[in-house]
């Protein structure tokens, strides 16, 4: 059903300013935003996929993806339509640039197939959650309210105020930051590296589980100087901070063949000199997906596709060996 | 010679020609038929429950069924939630004296839901005026006005505060007493509009429970179902209905102050209490509410008495629905977003 959007204002003429992401989509009556989901009718913004489902399962939580965060378990994981970004690298374009076939759900019953299926936990995911900000929000407070954690996958581009208020019912996030150059922000993805950047450090600020995923593609935003300056400043807020160093593959409007293997190797390596827990997704090398000691290089936890195992990490979430916290949360 | 070589040729083919349009035609024909969709065939039920007149209209292979289904399924949360019928959970709540009572997962699930809304309106919804309606005498028709010192007393048993859950247990304190009419209502169209789905996964139709309305789908699949909101001082010769909306999904709610009350030296008393006051609120007469859910708009309708028409207009939006009020002088307003519902679209 149409659901009123809660972040927008009035200009004139029945002209509003949607104030959800830094778009700040300028609309005219009758006119959809950049996301394709949020539409003026008669000075009114609407949100038009409150409820609407396209994706429900159960993943193990490393597919997300988040590495330091309950591992081991398994996450109720959902998903609508649209996005306030157009990536035209999208992996998961199906759902984030057209309105495929919908289920309609109410968050009510979310939170109980949550409860059935003994999750812990609710991931929005797949597609961007921002753009389904009000069912999100209403889903993670009935959520937390039962003591189910939630979670959000998201490209962090949101306007501050609409982020500050999600992030009070949020247990963790995984933000997507495209790369380190704002002119591949603004020409492969129509996004802004900036406001990304903000909402990185907010959610580090509000005490919100975080983790970072960099998608490597090839010809793109895979100059290895340019990005140790994004691991430079993720370890200017954290070198703790995990990051998921992401295989593309050919999708949506890219044709690229997919990131090679040696390629991520180095970039890991670089990564790793800033930080102290770097992963490389969708290479299904166990080397790259175990988690280390930073300190002492015991092997913490194992993990071979996504079976997980904590050989090393003691019931505080520190090292056996030398006792350095590594996990807040297991 | 020739000529009547040509005229023999015209008249042999002529036959052909003729086979070859008529061909052409039941061929259109069929194409034009097979063409047309079935017009799927409504089927009506009312019935009462709830104390009201319930409408159920269907379309489905298995309609028969689907109304059996919901129909039995209205009767059993009637009786669930009855708070004066004594095999309901809620009269054993009521009457547990503080003690702590288990209660199954759907009573939790409305619960919750009814102090989820308590608490975001600031109790202008609020699931324990049960002492008021009693108070009143709601519960059994023995209309009255109490005294104020009466009311006094009855409202330090008021306030949803006094609910407490832990677990699968509820318990009341300070005397409270629940009354879940202003949800269960609402919870039991949300429940057919499952079961409907349930039974067949293209189902379409709605529910009307005595004004709460849910909608199974779209009419014939596609298109709006027209409801009319009534009008509250609704007289012969005038018009029943003073607005009209469309709708393909969600809900859409009423509360009025003509639905249950009694006038006493020419002043209408009515069963929607201020639980603040332990008075029948004022200043609104009728409020209606589209909500994804039926229990939402149910609740949202109720709490827009109480939280009166400023607030209502401002904060109805953000709990997730769109208002329809009349106020006392008989003025109609509504929330901005509710103007896309007065458009078939």
């Amino acid at each position: 059903m149409v659901r009123e959007a809660l972040f927008y204002e009035e200009l004139n003429d029945n002209t509003i300013r949607c104030t959800l992401c830094p778009h700040r989509c300028v609309l005219e009556d009758g006119k959809k935003g950049i996301c394709g989901v949020r539409m003026n009718r008669g000075g009114v913004l609407y949100t038009l996929n409150y409820g609407e489902l396209t994706s429900i399962a159960m993943d193990p939580i490393e597919k997300k993806p988040l590495f330091h965060f309950y591992p081991g378990t398994e996450i109720l994981s959902i998903s609508t339509w649209g996005c306030n970004m157009k990536c035209k690298f999208c992996q998961n374009w199906e759902i984030s640039q057209q309105r495929p076939a919908v289920r309609r759900v109410d968050p009510e019953r979310i939170v109980r197939i949550a409860m059935e299926h003994g999750s812990k936990f609710i991931a929005y995911t797949y597609n961007e959650p921002i753009v389904w900000f009000e069912f999100v929000l209403d889903t993670s407070r009935l959520a937390a309210k039962e003591g189910i954690r939630n979670v959000l996958i998201t490209n962090g581009f949101i306007e501050p105020e609409p982020l500050k208020l999600l992030l009070q019912t949020i247990h963790a996030v995984n933000i997507d930051l495209k790369g380190f150059n704002e002119e591949f922000y603004r020409k492969e993805c129509l996004g802004e590296l900036e406001a990304v950047k903000r909402s990185i450090e907010m959610v580090y600020e509000a005490g919100v589980h975080l983790e970072i995923t960099t998608l490597i593609v090839p010809n793109g935003n895979d100059n290895v100087n340019e990005l140790e300056e994004e691991f430079k400043w993720i370890a200017s807020i954290d070198p703790d901070i995990p990051l998921h160093i992401s295989r593309y593959f050919p999708n949506y409007k890219y044709t690229e063949p997919p990131t090679p293997k040696e390629k991520l190797i180095s970039i890991y390596e670089r990564a790793r000199e800033h930080l102290n827990f770097v992963y490389i997704g969708n290479l299904w090398d166990e080397k790259y997906e175990n988690t280390y000691c930073p300190d002492c290089g015991e092997l913490l936890i194992r993990r071979v596709g996504y079976d997980v195992e904590l050989v090393g990490i003691d019931e505080e979430g520190r090292c056996k060996r030398c006792e350095r916290k590594i996990l807040k949360h297991l | 010679m020739r000529k009547k070589d040509f005229e023999t040729f015209v008249r042999e083919r002529r036959w052909s020609w003729i086979l070859t349009y008529t061909f052409i035609a039941i061929l259109i024909l069929m194409v034009f038929f097979f063409s047309l969709k079935r017009v799927p065939g409504y089927s009506i039920k009312e019935s009462v429950v709830f104390g009201t007149r319930v409408k159920i209209v269907v379309s489905s292979k298995l309609a028969g069924r689907i109304i059996e289904a919901i129909l039995q399924d209205m009767r059993r949360i009637d009786r669930k939630f009855d708070p004066y019928d004594e095999r309901s959970v809620i009269y054993r709540i009521n009457n547990s004296n503080g003690e702590w009572v288990e209660v199954d997962n759907e009573v939790l699930f409305v619960l919750k839901k009814a102090l989820y809304f308590a608490e975001i309106t600031g109790g202008a919804f609020d699931p324990t005026v049960g002492v008021l309606v009693k108070l009143w005498g709601f519960n059994d028709g023995n209309y009255r006005i109490p005294s104020d010192e009466e009311i006094r007393d009855a409202l330090k048993h008021v306030g949803y505060e006094n609910v407490e859950i832990s677990g699968n247990k509820v318990r009341l304190k300070n005397g409270a007493l629940l009354d879940l009419g202003g949800i269960a209502k609402g919870y039991a169209v949300d429940r057919a509009i499952q079961i409907a789905k349930r039974y067949d996964q293209k189902a379409t139709g709605f529910i009307d429970a005595g004004g709460d309305i849910g909608i199974i789908g779209p009419k014939f699949g596609g298109s709006d179902w027209v409801i009319g909101i009534r009008n509250p001082r609704y007289k012969e010769n005038s018009d029943e209905t003073i607005d009209v909306v469309y709708m393909k999904d969600g809900a859409i709610a009423t509360s009025g102050d003509y639905e249950r009350y009694f006038i006493k030296d020419g002043k209408r008393y009515h069963h929607i209490f201020n639980p603040k006051t332990g008075y029948p609120s004022h200043g609104i007469i009728s409020a209606t509410v589209i909500a994804q859910s039926c229990a939402d708009a149910d609740a949202l309708a109720t709490a827009i008495f109480n939280l009166g028409l400023d607030y209502s207009l401002m904060y109805i939006p953000r709990f997730g629905g769109q208002a329809f009020i009349v106020t006392e002088d008989s003025k109609i307003h509504r929330t901005k977003g509710f103007g896309y519902f007065e458009k078939p679209h």
